[in-house]
């Protein structure tokens, strides 16, 4: 059992991919002798050499191109997009080539590769390197899409995203990659798909993915000290394919459910889950269901703005308090 | 060394069953209790497993494809064979959870009533069911609400209303829950289970003859014990003590002295059972009915009743029912007391000869008899009724079976059927 960064868990997650496979490669911008722009990738290059760990000029287009066509071809990619809004710029790529590809081809080629990317808001980039874009990649029929929020999860989805046969997107998010957490020794690999109760309670459901999660559980230890609120957090953790099991388990149990995202409102992946809840759970809801968002807006580079914009624990607690109460 | 998987025995009158699901593939290693395949009945979907480990070798009978009870439908063991089964659909994990591309959500079609109450108050989806659920009266809910100044029904308030209700049936009858919403030209698909319980049910009701006779029986004696058993019977046994066990206890004592009733009748010869085992029809939410059955119910006290018969409803509302529980019943009961109908006229179960019903005990005025002179007294008075066989036996031998429940009911001193400790 070691503690180590959600940054560091990058880096082992990925080693542990390559030594464990000689058909994974890593390409990106500045993920070589830089170790990445986030630190997330030191000593990769050093360890499995310049075949395996390339760095790639600053073309969104032909790092997916040269990991998709490398996917045909027999290999393993793993390809990062610095930031995730970069998505945008190849967007072809993911939302027209490599998600369609097994389908078009009747399963004669496949595209088994990851596009790592860092997600989200908090650290002051402003509106172009700070958005929370899952709900972009979510809504792409044939990729799958994850976004951990702890050291630990970094390296078990890892696993399960490389090993997948199919294209997975992974949301890392920037402002949790300073984090630390408890990662046991030896390798760790976790199944897509599947949410987890991080804290279980009685009275209302909390949804959150990423950055969100440990803004959730804070707001759920106060909500519990200062206003005798029980309530129940879950890590989605895989939106694609989305646990929604778990999800309509627990609303079964307490009636009530919030999700709490960082991505704008307009579309936002909690929509999705509102309006399953709402399909198979109606009859186990006893008070609307809320969602607490980023507004759609583009995102302010000032700090007490963009404080402002994302979900905070105090503004999770202060919605779930009126509610519940209301 | 291979083993054979077969068919298994499905319930006394199924002759085949349909492979809905295989969750092994060929090569599988297998352990004993794996579940290997999910196969359809006419009463229920029931999950097979393994009495023996090996590996899966061969799958003669693959998803959708229908096999006689008895017949091989796998091997364990043995060489690997790539023979493809029946049919090639894939093997999937749960075949329970698996859901089309184009069904991704599974809407409730199930209605509890509009969200606006009595006077305007609103009532959130939970608190509507477990009203109807709960069988609670709304308009006394709503005015109690009302008058606390509130303008809403939630969950809790339900559940408050409901654990604070007192056990005997003497307030007001209890709401039913509305009816599933039919709206003009909307056509309702009968599923496998349902289509082949309307089979059965119209089989039974065109070849036997049946007459329906009922009683009236006293329970104030049975509710006298109830009522002072059911605090202890509660914290002892986690459920509440409701007539049922009562009815079926005296049922089965009732059976002793009419053994004829207690029977399986194939049309020439009435073949009396020696055990009671007591089917108890138990409604799926509207959604269906099976009759799992309570064996040897007739060594049972009404306490052990009590507990095996809700051991079986809580299996068939789960469903997790297995061939075992709906087979071999030689008696019937079907209880529909809960929402204060008078009497039902069930159809038998064949190859059965006889169903009790039983519904609403409720206080009425009745005439009791004293060495003072006759009386009007309040009294809990409910209908035992029974369907039966007319060619297996004649109103008669009902009617004294019946009158013989009714003794049984109305005089026994059922403090004995509990133990002295409890």
């Amino acid at each position: 059992m070691a503690e180590l960064t959600y940054r560091d868990a990058v880096a082992r997650g990925i080693a542990q991919e390559m030594e464990r496979d000689e058909r994974v490669v890593f390409l990106g911008e500045d993920i070589g002798k830089a170790g990445g722009v986030f630190k997330t990738t030191v000593g990769l290059y050093e360890k499995f050499g310049p075949r395996r760990v390339r760095d790639t000029p600053i073309s969104e287009q032909a790092i997916l191109g040269a990991a998709m066509g490398a996917a045909m071809t027999g290999l393993r990619p793993i390809a990062e997009i610095m930031f995730a809004d970069f998505l945008a710029v190849c967007f072809d790529y993911v939302a027209n080539e490599m998600s369609k590809l097994r389908y078009m081809s009747n399963g004669q080629f496949a595209c088994p590769l990851v596009i790592r990317t860092g997600n989200g808001g908090g650290v002051r980039f402003g509106a172009q390197h700070s958005q929370a874009v899952e709900n972009w990649t979510m809504m792409i029929p044939g990729v799958k899409v994850v976004a951990p929020s702890s050291p630990m999860d970094v390296i078990g989805l890892m696993a399960a995203a490389v090993r997948d046969p199919d294209p997975v997107i992974f949301h890392e998010h920037k402002a949790l990659y300073a984090i630390k957490g408890e990662v046991p020794d030896g390798e760790i690999v976790d199944r897509l798909g599947t949410a987890k109760i991080l804290r279980p309670g009685r009275d209302c459901t909390i949804v959150a993915l990423a950055l969100m999660v440990p803004r959730a559980l804070a707001a759920a230890e106060t909500l519990q000290h200062e206003h005798g609120v029980d309530a129940e957090v879950i890590d989605v953790r895989s939106l694609v394919p989305l646990d929604t099991q778990t999800i309509l388990g627990s609303v079964a149990k307490t009636g009530r459910l919030f999700t709490v995202e960082e991505n704008p409102r307009l579309c936002g992946w909690g929509a999705e889950i509102a309006s399953i809840v709402a399909d198979e759970a109606f009859w186990d809801l006893d008070g609307p269901i809320v969602r607490i968002t980023t507004p759609h807006i583009p995102l302010p580079a000032a700090d007490h703005l963009e404080d402002l914009a994302l979900p905070s624990a105090a503004r999770i607690v202060d919605t779930v308090r009126r509610v519940l109460n209301g | 060394m291979t083993s054979t998987i077969i068919m298994p025995q499905l319930g006394e009158t199924v002759a085949e069953g349909k492979v809905l699901a295989w969750f092994k593939s060929i090569g599988d290693e297998i352990r004993e209790g794996d579940n290997l395949f999910e196969v359809e009945t006419d009463k229920v979907t029931i999950e097979v497993q393994a009495v023996v480990a090996g590996r899966l070798s061969e799958i003669r009978v693959g998803p959708g494809a229908t096999a006689k009870v008895g017949e091989v439908v796998a091997v364990i063991g043995g060489d690997l064979t790539t023979k493809a089964p029946v049919s090639t659909a894939a093997p999937v994990a749960k075949a329970s959870q698996w859901r089309s591309p184009f069904e991704e959500v599974s809407t409730p079609t199930g209605r509890f009533g509009p969200a606006k109450g009595p006077n305007g108050i609103h009532l959130t989806p939970l608190a509507r069911r477990l009203i109807a659920q709960g069988g609670l009266d709304l308009a006394g809910l709503a005015t109690e609400t009302q008058r606390r100044g509130e303008r809403r029904i939630d969950g809790a308030a339900v559940r408050a209303a409901i654990s604070a209700r007192p056990a005997t049936p003497t307030g007001p009858l209890p709401a039913p829950p509305p009816p599933l919403p039919v709206p003009e030209c909307n056509v309702i698909s009968l599923n496998a289970v349902r289509l082949r319980t309307a089979e059965r049910l119209t089989e039974n009701w065109r070849t036997i003859p049946h007459v329906f006779q009922a009683i009236e029986v006293d329970f104030t004696a049975v509710n006298r014990v109830r009522t002072s058993r059911k605090a202890d019977f509660h914290a002892t046994h986690g459920f509440s003590l409701t007539f049922l066990p009562f009815i079926a206890r005296a049922t089965c004592l009732a059976i002793a002295a009419y053994p004829h009733i207690n029977a399986r009748f194939d049309g020439k010869a009435l073949t009396l059972s020696r055990d009671v085992n007591l089917g108890i029809a138990v409604d799926l939410n509207h959604n269906g009915l099976v009759v799992p059955v309570v064996r040897r119910a007739g060594e049972l006290t009404a306490i052990g009743l009590a507990n095996a018969i809700r051991r079986q409803t809580e299996k068939a509302k789960a469903g997790k029912l297995s061939a075992d529980d709906l087979s071999e019943g030689t008696y019937s009961i079907s209880n529909n007391g809960a929402f204060g109908t008078t009497f039902t006229a069930p159809i038998i179960n064949a190859p059965q000869v006889g169903i009790l019903s039983t519904d609403a005990i409720r206080l009425k005025p009745a005439v009791v008899s004293t060495h003072e002179g006759d009386f009007i007294a309040p009294r809990m008075i409910g209908m035992i009724g029974q369907s039966f066989d007319h060619r297996a036996f004649d109103g008669a031998y009902s009617a004294a079976f019946l009158s013989r429940l009714k003794q049984i009911l109305e005089t026994r001193n059922w403090n004995e059927e509990f133990p002295s400790d409890l």
